[in-house]
């Protein structure tokens, strides 16, 4: 009984360590026996004994080579991700073929695309699709922040520095659309927190869309001299995000900026095949209100400036390798929002914000990967009201629980997209 | 004999149906050409038929309050849609060219020159409408009637509800402070004789005599305490308008100057005086939706008041528009 523990302990903690997307298992070595094939038809039979085997033979039927694996766990349990017998052949089909001269092999079962198969019999995941999770994560992101102008800073004496920590969350969902050559991104009630100074940054929605099309969207005519059509397949995209929120930044400590909505059109001028890695230029739009004493919000909405005016991005996301364990993120977002209400109506304010971040998978609990993330970020705002300018620069370092991140899989795309 | 004359009579209304559907589908085919793939795209558009978006850049000369020029940002919009009616063939055909235009102009949207309102000026809508007669003629009432040779084609043309709000301000006769304005054309309304007889679309030399009502509002000294002045123009409000395109409408140019010796409330006669410029050239076109550059050019004379000194207003626009056809 002792030794059944032990040795159950042994897939539920799956150590799925790889470079360049390389999913080799330290613990479970699955390569010691071959695996049955995902993608080839499975045959199960009943034994002698009374267990079940899937089988799966190739070749000549003079030199015919068959591949035997359990049906169940080592020790008994239900074997899970194999494909569903069709049927299950009786006795003599199975005495048959070990009479039959051919070479018969122990192997382990099949594991759909993304998954391994350790010498028990467990399925364990080892790619990950990180734009589809709920994650939660912790880090320490020592923070440096000065203002440009004379004003005093009202942020002097702040605890900000080294002993900074934040917590974070958020949902990402991706649909990746094969028929369309087109990604669809979502991110749903995204937030930090930082602990002691309670900056607060908050998402509710956001929503992008990418494709790779190949039928042309547009006929360009040219009347400069004879006309000319010429046909346009720009990867162009749009998204939109809802209700961003910035609470209480690192220099303006009595802030509170609340974004409604803004929208944007994209061009990746560069994405790889399935959409996954891209880089991203975006223009758009954007209306908010912010609260210079975030206090008086307190007196309701009315209290606050409201503004609206240009957003961009720069944006791009590469996973490296294919196992999706990997992956770098660089945003440049710049807005230009021009003041509406207040008294510096009509003047327009600079806010810029960079992120460079690293994330690696380093292990998975039963198949939910725990990863570090690491990033350096940047900000610049202006203050309207001081004249001033703040200039924040910071680094991070922590770990992301993600849950449901499904197994990154390589469909192929449509050769051209469904009209 | 009677069933042989309605058969001929059967014939000849058949060669015409004939000849004008087939007409008229030449002209569709006319209107695209067809790219060594395969796609067929438009080389013919209506200018007069279509939902306008435009941004340019805008110069105007004395918007800055110290008279000189001023440069801003511009957006202008509106629909417009060319109504052709035709009747008759040969010597005998007649044509209506209207022209509607809804919610019609510009408007700059970072200058405030008269707080809160923005420098715009737009039209709730006007209507131009054109006869062509291939052989015009006035009857004289005599005994019998005679028929005299009549060398213009005839029209009308009609406007409502005209707001404007000037980049440049009049001055105030009794401080020299810049007043804000704000201008309504109640109703503009005007017949139109058109010596050139183009016969063609979009081609025209009109004459218009007419009468039209406006009001001003200036404020004293803001827009919430503003005094009026009202214009009207008994059948004294005369234009010239010279306007024509290429057949296949990339090009358009459209030229138009008017006085108006008007009655104003003051009691008293005045003469306002305004022009206006249009060129426009298509060049490019996305999914068959026309992309033109547009330079647009303006000249308003406002007479001077009781409370206001005489005002010139020049602007010139250059920039695209962006079209939806709806033809």
């Amino acid at each position: 009984m002792r030794r059944y523990s032990k040795r159950a302990l042994t897939p539920a903690v799956c150590l799925a360590v790889g470079l360049g997307g390389a999913s080799v298992p330290l613990v479970a070595r699955a390569d010691e026996r071959p695996t049955l094939r995902w993608s080839d038809p499975i045959h199960c039979m009943r034994t002698t004994k009374g267990d079940i085997v899937r089988v799966q033979c190739d070749g000549p039927p003079e030199q015919r080579h068959c591949l035997v694996a359990p049906s169940e766990m080592e020790g008994g349990g239900e074997l899970l991700h194999v494909q569903e017998c069709p049927t299950i052949e009786d006795i003599p089909i199975y005495q048959a073929l070990m009479s039959s001269g051919a070479k018969i092999e122990p192997a382990l079962a099949e594991t759909p695309p993304g998954y391994s198969r350790s010498e028990r019999g467990r399925a364990y995941q080892v790619k990950f699709d990180l734009l589809n999770r709920v994650y939660v994560g912790a880090s320490w992101i020592p923070s440096f922040q000065r203002l440009s102008s004379a004003v005093p800073s009202p942020t002097e004496g702040s605890p900000f520095g080294l002993g900074r920590g934040q917590a974070e969350m958020g949902l990402h969902i991706s649909a990746l659309s094969t028929h369309g050559r087109a990604r669809h991104d979502l991110r749903i009630l995204e937030g930090t927190a930082t602990f002691k100074d309670l900056e607060v940054n908050g998402l509710l929605f956001a929503y992008d869309y990418q494709h790779l099309h190949r039928r042309p969207a547009y006929w360009l005519t040219t009347f400069i001299g004879p006309a000319k059509v010429h046909p346009i397949s720009p990867p162009l995209g749009w998204g939109f995000r809802v209700l961003a929120i910035n609470d209480r930044p690192p220099a303006f400590r009595d802030t509170l900026d609340i974004e409604y909505a803004e929208v944007h059109a994209a061009w990746d001028p560069w994405q790889s095949t399935d959409l996954y890695s891209h880089v991203r230029v975006e223009a758009g739009g954007d209306v908010g209100e912010f609260w210079e004493d975030r206090s008086r919000l307190a007196r309701g909405f009315k209290t606050g400036v409201g503004y609206a005016g240009f957003s961009g991005a720069l944006r791009s996301r590469f996973s490296l390798g294919e196992g999706g364990l990997h992956s770098i993120q660089m945003d440049v977002t710049y807005r230009r929002p021009t003041l509406l209400a207040g008294d510096n109506i009509g003047s327009s304010i600079n806010r810029v914000n960079a992120t460079f971040a690293y994330e690696g998978v380093l292990i998975a609990v039963n198949d939910q990967p725990f990863s570090v993330r690491l990033a350096a970020t940047g900000s610049s705002r202006d203050d309207p009201a001081a004249g001033a300018r703040s200039f924040e620069l910071g680094f991070s370092a922590g770990l992301r629980f993600s849950f449901w991140a499904p197994p990154r899989v390589f469909e192929p795309m449509q050769e051209v997209e469904d009209p | 004999m009677g069933s042989i004359r309605g058969r001929r009579a059967l014939l000849v209304a058949a060669a015409v149906l004939v000849t004008s559907l087939t007409s008229g589908y030449a002209v569709a085919q006319q209107d695209y050409q067809r790219s060594p793939e395969g796609h067929a795209f438009r080389v013919r558009f209506d200018p007069e038929s279509r939902i306008r978006l435009g941004f340019s850049e805008s110069l105007g000369l004395g918007g800055a309050r110290d008279g000189a020029l001023s440069q801003a940002p511009e957006v202008t919009a509106g629909i417009s849609y060319r109504q052709l009616e035709s009747k008759g063939v040969g010597r005998d055909r007649i044509t209506w060219q209207v022209d509607h235009r809804w919610v019609s102009g510009w408007i700059h949207p970072y200058r405030r020159p008269s707080q809160p309102l923005r420098a715009f000026d737009a039209t709730l809508y006007s209507v131009s409408a054109l006869r062509h007669d291939e052989l015009p003629s006035i009857v004289l009432p005599a005994s019998p009637p005679m028929s005299v040779a009549f060398p213009f084609d005839v029209g009308f043309e009609t406007q409502l509800g005209e707001v404007s709000v000037p980049e440049r301000l009049p001055v105030s006769r009794a401080d020299d402070a810049r007043l804000p304005l704000v201008r309504i054309g109640v109703a503009h309304a005007a017949m139109i004789l058109d010596p050139w007889r183009s016969g063609v679309v979009g081609r025209s030399l009109e004459i218009a005599v007419g009468a039209r009502y406006d009001v001003d509002y200036y404020g004293s000294p803001t827009l919430h305490t503003a005094k009026a002045l009202h214009r009207v123009a008994p059948m004294t409000a005369t234009s010239l308008r010279f306007r024509t395109q290429s057949d296949d409408g990339l090009w358009l140019v459209d030229v138009r100057g008017e006085v108006v010796p008007h009655w104003t409330s003051e009691s008293i006669w005045r003469v306002a005086a305004a022009g206006s410029a249009r060129l426009e050239r298509i060049v490019l076109a996305v999914n068959d939706e026309p992309i033109a550059a547009v330079f647009e050019g303006g000249y308003r004379l406002s007479p001077a008041t009781r409370e206001v000194g005489l005002t010139h207003e020049v602007r010139v626009s250059l920039g695209l528009s962006f079209n939806l056809s709806l033809k």
